[in-house]
């Protein structure tokens, strides 16, 4: 038998339950800081479909990617669209690797990396690998 | 009407601390049919065993210890009236109830090797105390209660606060609960009744005991006609923090720490040169207030305290070992314990007395049991030894548990059902006594506080007949101001204006038979020190106090202690 | 105590004459070492006995008395007057059901934490008699974090999930299934990780990261919850790759 048989009944009185506010995140900052996290992902979402873009043009041969990297170059919307996008893709990596740092945390034999060291770590490797890409992208 | 439908269960627990759980595992594990109903007041992860901090004592190392040793430190340590039988008992099952709560997944600190770790309590006189850092009853509460979980043959009734047990033909037939959701009163049934409801600290002012601790399973217990024994003893752990009594765990004096008085002086070479910070409880708390008297202790907002030195054991071990040490002394007192001595000062601690108990925890009432401290069996006698007490909640819990569910399955009391006037009686009283309209009474927290300061004042450290004497008188008034009160609070749900009010009327019940007993025993033994009476009298005091209830008051009985193996002999450290 | 006053704003919720909550506003002396739960005890004691909240041990360890102060949730026994500038708001802990002023209705949490099976499953079973398992102190570390949640429901009443979805076994519960989880003793993992790793489970959570910010013992059940999320990942690419025998 479960320990719902045995249970008193129902009291006859009611525990008042509070509405929970569909603008929740309006209430604190670090709801709101959560919520602008979780917006950002747009930005990163819109940059990735461009890039996807830019692939889907190369595998239609040179007019096509051309077309696409004159489209790239020359709109200054689109510069600006792109500098949030880094922006919000900085951002958005930096939080991330400060959660990655917390959902496993790292040790070098007895040393505990802390997460300060973590994020820096992963962020230098970020921008290692962008830069190894950049040299190759822009010729040499 | 505000009387609830009755449940009935094969077993009634009061109370889901560690020897509450303890006792409602072993019963539905020695009888595969029977239920358990565990009737707490609080949530039973709130319970108090969730305070204890430095350890569990029990021989579960062998090199360099053994039963014999472990017997006669708990025996040296009560003053030679514990009973001997009881403590061999106690000591030879120890062990394996540390290791079975390490089979449910207590978090026993580790050597390591991978084996539990040990440390030196107060009057041990070798390692043998198993610890969870210096959480320890945190831990062991934690992992009872989550292990209790998994028997849904154990069903909790949280939050119902226990008035009175129904006894109907000479045995115990259950008890009467005021439901804190509804404010109903529920009677619940069984066939025997264990309880485990802890002791009474807050009959004194300055305490390490939590705010739920007063005595009601005592008080249900005497009102109901079983004796309470020994109940004069009461510990003051050495180490409080002023001005709150939090605990700071003798396991900071394992780990090394020293103890100082305003001089820099370690000046329990005066009190207990063979063991110094590790001598037994009793001992140290009365060092430290002769250096009060004596004019060498610090003089801070909230009266005299002395040193607590962590310093010289450096960070790395305090984290460690002693993690809440430092949490709470930083919190509380604004003093880091890796940089600066902790003030303490001694603090009420521990009821040594309690329930008069068997072996097998059963009480004189046909069907009643008890353990944990609200029990007195008695293994601590005059005075308990650190680290004995968690190891007692699972030793004793465990048997009371074993042979409630025996009782049970041989009949247990149930020859002729309890009339149901019983539980509509019990509320009738509380509905007089509380929820009508009494106007302009006294406030119940004038009396509490009252009744704990006349208990500070002639129940202390030291204490001497007119002190005594005073105290017991100032108790008898506020027994009788006592039905002249009126609470604030006449509504139903979680009414605890009305739940304060009877654990105050439970409280002046326990207090007077601790000053009764103080009067009466004129020695000095253990922690029931006389400054009219110096000295042990064995001749006249290898007893225990037997205290019966009676409308004028105590009526006390002396019975002899058992002694089998362990002559009394001077109390020296 | 000194004559320093403050004034303290307080839920006040009765069902058996209220139809919703008020607030009542109560002037309190207090000190450098004043909590918020002393300030609650000498207006139950002097000023209104109706007054009505849980307390118990006074030394942040038993989880009774949280609320939810100036609107953030705290243990009071452990949260000082002297810290806050002008008045206080005392509010029970958001999220819960209200019983009765500051008291929450908290049955739901118990029935979350039985179904995550926080009690240990062992690996293989040893009888008593053979003694303990062993555990070396670095084993023992890998969950120890875990086993210090008190069950205070601090971050039930941080978490905005739990707020909108109360199906969401939430914080505490996860973090006591992880702490299992990660006993060397243990090998129910995939057993518990049924609910768990559920819809109900970790997938609900969407790392606030709340919880672990008002956690007053530094649980961090946020990162439990991820670490379960990664490992049920794991889990689940193993047992595509490795059909059988994938339990780890």
């Amino acid at each position: 038998m479960s320990a719902k048989d045995y249970r008193v009944p129902e009291p006859g009185y009611k525990d008042y339950i509070k509405p929970y506010p569909e603008l929740w995140w309006t209430k604190k900052r670090p709801y709101l800081l959560f919520m602008v996290r979780e917006f950002t992902a747009l930005f990163v979402l819109l940059f990735a479909m461009r890039l996807l873009q830019g692939l889907i043009a190369i595998s239609k041969g040179e007019a096509a990617w051309n077309a696409w990297l004159a489209g790239a170059t020359n709109s200054v919307a689109l510069a600006i669209g792109s500098l949030f996008a880094l922006f919000f893709v900085l951002f958005h990596s930096i939080t991330w690797f400060q959660a990655g740092a917390v959902v496993s945390p790292m040790r070098i034999g007895k040393f505990e990396v802390p997460p300060s060291m973590f994020v820096l770590g992963n962020m230098g490797l970020v921008v290692a690998v962008a830069a190894v890409i950049g040299y190759f992208s822009l010729g040499g | 009407m505000s009387l609830t439908d009755p449940v009935v269960h094969d077993i009634v627990l009061v109370g889901g601390g560690g020897a509450g759980i303890r006792a409602a595992i072993a019963a539905v594990e020695a009888d595969p049919k029977l239920t358990v109903a565990m009737v707490s007041k609080v949530y039973p992860m709130r319970s108090h065993t969730v305070s204890a901090e430095g350890g569990a004592a029990g021989v579960v190392k062998t090199e360099n210890d053994s039963f014999d040793l472990h017997a006669f430190d708990t025996i040296k340590g009560s003053d030679f009236i514990s009973d001997q039988d009881a403590v061999e008992a106690f000591v030879k099952e120890a062990p394996r109830e540390l290791l079975q709560l390490e089979h449910w997944g207590c978090p026993w600190s580790r050597d390591p090797d991978g084996r539990v770790a040990t440390r030196t309590f107060g009057g041990m006189s070798t390692p043998r105390t198993l610890f969870a850092a210096d959480k320890t009853g945190f831990h062991m509460l934690h992992a009872l209660f989550q292990t209790s979980l998994k028997y849904d043959r154990i069903v909790r009734y949280d939050e119902q606060f226990v008035t009175s047990l129904i006894v109907h033909d000479g045995a115990v037939r259950g008890v009467t609960a005021i439901d804190l959701h509804s404010g109903k009163l529920l009677p619940i049934y069984g066939r025997a009744v264990i309880i485990c409801t802890g002791g009474a600290g807050k009959v004194f002012p300055f305490t390490t005991n939590a705010s739920i601790k007063t005595g009601d399973g005592m008080a249900m217990a005497y009102r109901a006609g079983v004796p309470l024994k020994d109940m004069e003893f009461v510990q003051y752990h050495p180490t409080g923090l002023p001005g709150t009594g939090i605990l700071i765990t003798e396991a900071s004096r394992a780990e090394g720490g020293y103890l100082f008085n305003k001089e820099g002086d370690r000046f329990l070479s005066n009190y207990v040169p063979t063991k110094m910070e590790l001598g037994p409880r009793d001992l140290l708390s009365r060092a430290i207030i002769e250096e009060m008297e004596a004019g060498r202790a610090f003089e801070g907002k909230h009266g005299q305290y002395v040193h607590l030195d962590l310093t010289h054991l450096g960070e790395k071990k305090i984290n460690e070992r002693l993690p809440f040490v430092r949490e709470l002394a930083t919190k509380y007192v604004g003093i880091d314990p890796v940089k600066q001595p902790i003030p303490i000062r001694p603090v009420v601690h521990y009821c040594m007395g309690g329930i008069d108990t068997d072996i097998n925890g059963a009480t004189p009432l046909r069907g009643l049991y008890a353990a944990g401290e609200v029990a007195c069996v008695s293994i601590n006698g005059a005075n308990r030894l650190g680290s004995n007490s968690l190891t007692e909640c699972l030793v004793f819990g465990a048997w009371a548990g074993k042979h409630a569910a025996q009782y049970v399955r041989q009949g247990g009391s149930d020859s002729s059902p309890a009339p149901e006037s019983i539980a509509r009686d019990e509320w009738a009283r509380i509905e007089r006594t509380y929820l009508q309209d009494h106007k302009n009474g006294e406030r119940i927290a004038t009396i509490r506080h009252e009744m704990q300061d006349a208990m500070e004042k002639g129940c202390g450290v030291y204490r001497n007949g007119e002190t005594i004497q005073a105290a017991r008188d100032k108790l008898l008034t506020l027994r009788e101001r006592y039905g002249r009160i009126s609470i604030d609070d006449r509504n139903r749900v979680f009414n605890t204006d009305l739940t304060a009010a009877i654990e105050l009327d439970f409280m002046l019940d326990i207090a007077l038979a601790m000053a009764e007993g103080a009067l009466r025993r004129t020695e000095s033994r253990g922690a029931h020190q006389r400054r009219d009476h110096k000295g042990r009298n064995d001749q006249q005091f290898l007893t225990h106090t037997i205290a019966h209830r009676t409308e004028d008051g105590p009526r006390l009985e002396y019975r002899p202690a058992t002694i089998t193996r362990w002559q009394p002999e001077e109390r020296k450290y | 105590m000194s004559d320093k006053m403050k004034k303290l704003t307080v839920t006040r919720y009765n069902p058996e004459t209220d139809s919703a909550p008020r607030t009542q506003t109560y002037e309190v002396p207090y000190d450098d070492d004043t909590v918020v739960l002393d300030a609650l005890n000498h207006i139950k004691d002097q000023q209104d006995g109706t007054l009505t909240y849980r307390w118990s041990c006074r030394m942040g360890v038993c989880g009774s008395c949280g609320m939810n102060v100036n609107g953030v949730p705290k243990l009071t026994c452990a949260t000082f007057l002297r810290d806050f500038e002008g008045d206080i708001t005392v509010e029970p802990l958001a999220n819960f059901p209200i019983m009765r002023d500051l008291v929450v209705n908290m049955s739901d949490f118990m029935e979350k934490l039985k179904r995550v099976k926080p009690w240990l499953i062992p690996k293989e079973e040893k009888s008593i008699d053979e003694g303990e398992y062993l555990q070396t102190p670095r084993q023992l570390e890998a969950y120890r974090q875990f086993s210090m949640c008190i069950n205070c429901m601090l971050c039930y009443a941080a978490c905005p999930v739990y707020g909108k979805h109360q199906d969401f076994l939430g914080p505490a519960a996860i973090a006591l299934g992880h702490r299992y989880n990660e006993d060397s003793r243990d090998g129910a993992r995939a057993e518990r990780n049924k609910i768990i790793g559920s819809g109900e489970g970790v997938w609900e959570c969407t790392f606030v990261g709340e919880c672990s910010e008002v956690c007053p013992k530094h649980v961090d059940p946020a990162a439990a919850i991820q670490r379960e999320k990664l490992a049920n990942v794991l889990d689940k690419i193993k047992s595509f790759i490795l059909p059988r025998g994938s339990s780890r």
